[in-house]
């Protein structure tokens, strides 16, 4: 990877690591700087990322990253976090239905919410988010699917709330 | 596979992640049609998936790699920046007894232009009344050897007249006049010696003349020669008068090449090398 690639990196997929943490932990600030950790590492071995893989590279170093955070947080304080998520993405919300699906994704753990977001906002395949997140192919498959099901049973629940 | 009443949820899930081919997914719809009462969990999985929404991490810029950035200092460039600490040398006047030694000439050099100075200082700060006490009696001095002893007399009475008129000088004049008023009273008695001597000088004469006209040198020789020892010793009394009149004497200005020095304010210390000095020759005299 050349340096002009590397900058060609930052344009391609820094709004979508950024998005993809900051959807994760609610907060902004601390996605910003795992973001520039994940920038920071692909700079320092850029000649051994080909320009193919540097998208994977890039998620794979920001979601290790935000496990690690997320660990050393609860350690902490585990509650301030979550009210954190549920106010930044209640404020992008508009519609009923997307406002309940955005409580329940606050609902699933960080595995389960990283394999929807992965899924569905970058589209990678189960075979990528497993080489991501360090997880066999069926690994993913089944967690990804007890997650959909958990938030099918949110909007069952809110279609019984309203008859 | 074919799917059915067990399977179908699988599929349906497959089906929403886009893992399924193009065949599969056909299989699916056409599964749907074929059993409509399936429909509505197939739309309700659906609404699970998350539409991408646009997201911008605004600060790209800390994330650029600029070749300003990666600027690096050539080696030589560094190596010049590098300095080495010298040598500290010491002076040439640091040492202890290079300073000493330095001391010790400035000492000297102050004591060689104390002795060369004041000799000439203290001679033309002479006061008029030592001129007057010097001169005639100098004068009497060799008029006693080569005039006659009627001039003698003559001089050593004007020399009486000036010191009798400068005795009696008034002291409100001047307070350094006061002091040599003070000075004055042992030159008197000094004088009166001098009278006495004249005195016998005159009676000298006397024999002289009334002796009988008989030339005899040898009688006269004896009697000039008296006189001569006798004048002597009224010239070495007056001198000794006259040094210690000298040492009360305020002007001590000392004079080092064309610098002039207040001797007043030096004066304790002079008087302390003068005696080391002193005690010096002293103790190499005997």
């Amino acid at each position: 990877m050349t340096d002009k690639d590397f900058n060609n990196c930052v344009d391609a997929y820094s709004d979508g690591v950024y998005r993809f943490i900051v959807k994760n932990l609610g907060h902004e600030a601390d996605a910003q700087d795992i973001v520039q950790t994940a920038f920071e590492k692909l700079w320092v071995n850029r000649a051994k990322v080909e320009n193919e893989k540097a998208k994977s590279y890039l998620f794979t170093i920001a979601y290790h990253q935000m496990i690690d955070h997320i660990r050393k947080d609860k350690r902490n304080n585990t509650t301030d976090n979550f009210e954190e998520v549920k106010i930044s993405i209640h404020q992008e919300g508009n519609g009923e239905l997307k406002q309940i699906l955005l409580k329940a994704i606050n609902e699933l753990n960080p595995t389960q919410r990283s394999l929807v977001l992965l899924k569905d906002y970058e589209g990678y395949s189960y075979q990528e988010i497993g080489e991501i997140m360090d997880l066999s192919e069926s690994q993913v498959k089944v967690y990804l699917h007890r997650a959909r099901l958990l938030l099918k049973e949110k909007l069952v629940h809110l279609e019984k709330m309203r008859a | 596979m074919k799917i059915n009443t067990t399977n179908y949820e699988e599929y349906f899930l497959l089906y929403i992640d886009n893992e399924l081919s193009t065949e599969q997914k056909t299989a699916v719809e056409n599964f749907i049609e074929a059993n409509p009462n399936y429909q509505k969990e197939f739309e309700l999985l659906k609404q699970t998936v998350f539409a991408p929404e646009p997201f911008e991490f605004e600060d790209k810029i800390l994330l650029y790699r600029l070749e300003e950035m990666e600027a690096s200092l050539t080696t030589t460039f560094k190596q010049s920046l590098c300095r080495n600490e010298g040598k500290v040398i010491e002076g040439y006047f640091n040492t202890k007894l290079i300073r000493s030694i330095a001391a010790v000439a400035a000492i000297v050099i102050l004591i060689i232009g104390y002795n060369l100075i004041p000799t000439t200082g203290k001679q033309n700060n002479q006061t008029e009344l030592t001129k007057n006490v010097l001169l005639p009696i100098n004068n009497t001095e060799h008029n006693i050897g080569v005039s006659s002893n009627q001039d003698q007399k003559l001089v050593v009475q004007n020399k009486i007249h000036k010191i009798a008129q400068n005795s009696t000088k008034p002291t409100s004049t001047l307070p350094s006049i006061a002091t040599e008023k003070t000075d004055i009273t042992p030159q008197v008695g000094m004088i009166q010696s001098i009278t006495n001597s004249t005195g016998r000088l005159a009676n000298y004469e006397n024999e002289i003349h009334t002796a009988p006209i008989v030339n005899n040198s040898v009688a006269i020789t004896s009697l000039k020669e008296k006189i001569t020892s006798n004048e002597a010793s009224v010239v070495s009394e007056a001198k000794e008068e006259f040094e210690n009149i000298n040492t009360d004497n305020p002007d001590r200005t000392i004079y080092i090449a064309n610098m002039e020095i207040d001797g007043d304010k030096l004066r304790g210390f002079t008087r302390r090398i003068g005696a080391l000095i002193k005690r010096n020759k002293t103790e190499k005299e005997k």
